[in-house]
């Protein structure tokens, strides 16, 4: 999509956020990110940092945080026919991020753990806001990757087509030359995830928690049958998948049979 | 004739070396690897890097060219004169692979610059099959370790100078490397259907870890990378794999190499047959690299071995 007005003025741009830990916000703010992008983009709104008093429309918004409340969709809704371009920004919004962990467990014993006192409260499912709105474009991570935000920019003010990495995070682990982490006993979600934050967890130590979502070509069945191998049970496989993006995890692994099985 | 050196003497000697050159050599972090030596007590010669010496000659992520405010500026490889010490018969004819197909100036600039140092290879583990590859001699100087000695061949004019002043051997130490793994058969291409690919292809999680850590693997994918607000940008090379999707994508989307099979299978092919036709050459050394970082331990040789081609067979 070229957004490039005739007069070459900037793209008029958006940041919000919906409910969410404003961490992927403030990650636009950290360093020379927010320099970068404010050199290429007429940021009409951001309410993070500035009282939001703009009517008008957008060619891009970017929106962190997840839905969880009635609020939320009717924002997205709003937002949405304002925006020729929306984009998803962080874990959360693009997968559901950490709160969907909340679709995994039981609601009731969290509700009491959570609060105890407070039997009026109700409890709602936090999913991404594609399940909401049309969503044209994602950068995911937790928090977002600041370099695939400027480079995303660049792409969008020059015209030119943006492709998030689509190789599993082993590919940039291994050019790293680290040694890998499944062969020192640590769970890594690597092979079955999706790359494009330069193996970021594995080369400091930490074992890959999926969240850029699964590899589109993940083989699952492989996978979790080499982690048997490796002595790790389902639930220790599906809790590191539910961390970030474990809903996109649990579509990905209905697609391979053979580990819904066993 | 060869040169001699006491085994003692050896860190002594690298130390001279490093006076007047850049050394890299082998180095154990948490796996082996090559590395810019920064003290020659750094050095590990046990056994075979996992992570193979081309990055050296094929950087990641290498500048080709710059520009600003529309012009261009070539990149300059910088000509720093470079040894390479403690490289294995098979990591010798890996840059031989390289050198048929990298013809790009960054690439024949820093083979030239580059002095090769050999090592003979004591103990080849499970995983070593070079003596199957039709492997060639090529170095500048290659040590054989004998007793508490190293006696060293001279490969070219600037490996003799480096060992000028050591003393001539009293005889001559060569040996060959004894290999337990071997691959059986290199005449593979009308086994490309066979139904014992497909176990492999099962257990594939197309991590990229052979190609990766292959020293002969060469793929890669351009990139430009622009700053838009500074009119200025970059186009870079970075290694891609074959065993990825990405990889044979075009534009509009389509992938070539959509399916598991063809990408696992291309590896194997390509190292054995395709590479051949066009050379008469094999493209694997029979490193094992491969196989000892596959996280499945897929073991394709072995696969090979195990299909007994038959006449007339042609499926
Ligand atoms: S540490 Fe994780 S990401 Fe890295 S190679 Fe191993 S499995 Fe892949
Ligand atoms: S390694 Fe995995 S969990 Fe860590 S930043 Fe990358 S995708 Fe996210
Ligand atoms: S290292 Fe093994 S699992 Fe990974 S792509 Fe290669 S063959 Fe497949
Ligand atoms: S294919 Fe495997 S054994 Fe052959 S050169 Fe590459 S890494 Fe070594
Ligand atoms: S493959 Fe051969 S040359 Fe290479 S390390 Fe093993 S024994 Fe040495």
């Amino acid at each position: 999509m070229n957004l490039q007005n005739k007069n070459n003025s900037k793209l008029k741009a958006g940041i919000f956020g919906i409910s969410g830990c404003s961490g992927c916000l403030l990650s636009i703010l950290f360093e020379d990110t927010f320099k970068k992008i404010n050199d290429l983009l007429e940021i009409k709104s951001f309410p993070l940092i500035k009282e939001d008093k703009y009517k008008g429309d957008f060619d891009i918004v970017f929106i962190e945080g997840t839905v969880v409340f009635d609020d939320d969709i009717i924002f997205l809704d709003e937002i949405r026919k304002r925006s020729k371009i929306v984009a998803a920004l962080g874990a959360c919004s693009c997968f559901g991020g950490v709160p969907s962990i909340k679709n995994f467990k039981d609601d009731e014993k969290t509700m009491r753990f959570v609060y105890p006192k407070h039997n009026h409260l109700k409890s709602e499912k936090p999913t991404p806001i594609n399940l909401h709105i049309k969503v044209d474009y994602y950068l995911p991570q937790c928090p977002p990757n600041k370099e695939e935000i400027v480079s995303f920019v660049n792409h969008l003010a020059s015209g030119t087509q943006f492709k998030n990495c689509q190789d599993p995070v082993c590919m940039e682990c291994r050019k790293k030359g680290n040694a890998c982490l499944l062969e020192e006993g640590e769970l890594c979600l690597g092979p079955v995830s999706n790359g494009g934050c330069s193996a970021l967890c594995p080369s400091n130590g930490v074992g890959c928690y999926g969240c850029r979502g699964p590899s589109k070509d993940a083989n699952m069945n492989a996978y979790t049958a080499n982690l048997k191998k490796r002595g790790y049970n389902k639930k220790s496989i599906k809790d590191k998948m539910e961390t970030f993006a474990g809903l996109s995890f649990e579509e990905e692994m209905e697609k391979d049979s053979k580990w819904l099985g066993k | 004739m060869q040169k001699i050196i006491e085994k003692k003497e050896l860190n002594n000697f690298v130390k001279s070396l490093m006076k007047n050159y850049e050394v890299i050599a082998p180095v154990k972090r948490k796996i082996a690897r090559f590395e810019i030596l920064k003290n020659p007590e750094d050095m590990y010669l046990d056994e075979i890097t996992l992570v193979p010496l081309k990055q050296f000659f094929l950087p990641e992520n290498e500048t080709l060219f710059d520009f600003k405010n529309n012009k261009i500026k070539k990149n300059k490889t910088e000509g720093r004169k470079r040894i390479v010490f403690g490289l294995r018969k098979c990591d010798l004819n890996a840059l031989l692979v390289l050198d048929r197909v990298m013809s790009y100036p960054e690439y024949i600039k820093k083979r030239q610059n580059t002095i090769l140092v050999g090592l003979y290879c004591e103990k080849p583990d499970e995983f070593c099959f070079c003596n199957s590859m039709e492997l060639e001699e090529h170095y500048d100087l290659f040590f054989y370790a004998s007793g508490d000695k190293y006696y060293i061949s001279i490969g070219s004019k600037k490996g003799a100078l480096l060992v000028r002043n050591l003393d001539n051997a009293d005889k001559e130490v060569k040996k060959e490397i004894k290999n337990f793994k071997k691959l059986e058969n290199k005449n593979i291409e009308k086994d490309y259907s066979n139904k014992k690919w497909d176990e492999d292809v099962e257990k594939c999680l197309s991590c990229s870890a052979c190609t990766v850590f292959c020293p002969t693997c060469n793929c890669f994918d351009i990139q430009d990378v622009k700053e838009l607000s500074e009119n200025s940008g970059k186009r870079i090379k970075t290694q891609s794999s074959c065993q990825l999707k990405s990889f044979s994508e075009v534009a509009g989307g389509k992938i070539f190499r959509e399916s598991r099979a063809s990408r696992f299978k291309h590896f194997v092919y390509h190292k054995i047959v395709f590479y051949n036709k066009r050379f008469n050459k094999y493209m694997c050394v029979g490193c094992g690299r491969c196989l000892r970082a596959c996280p499945t331990r897929i073991d394709w040789v072995e696969t090979i071995n195990s299909i007994k081609s038959k006449k007339g067979d042609k499926k």
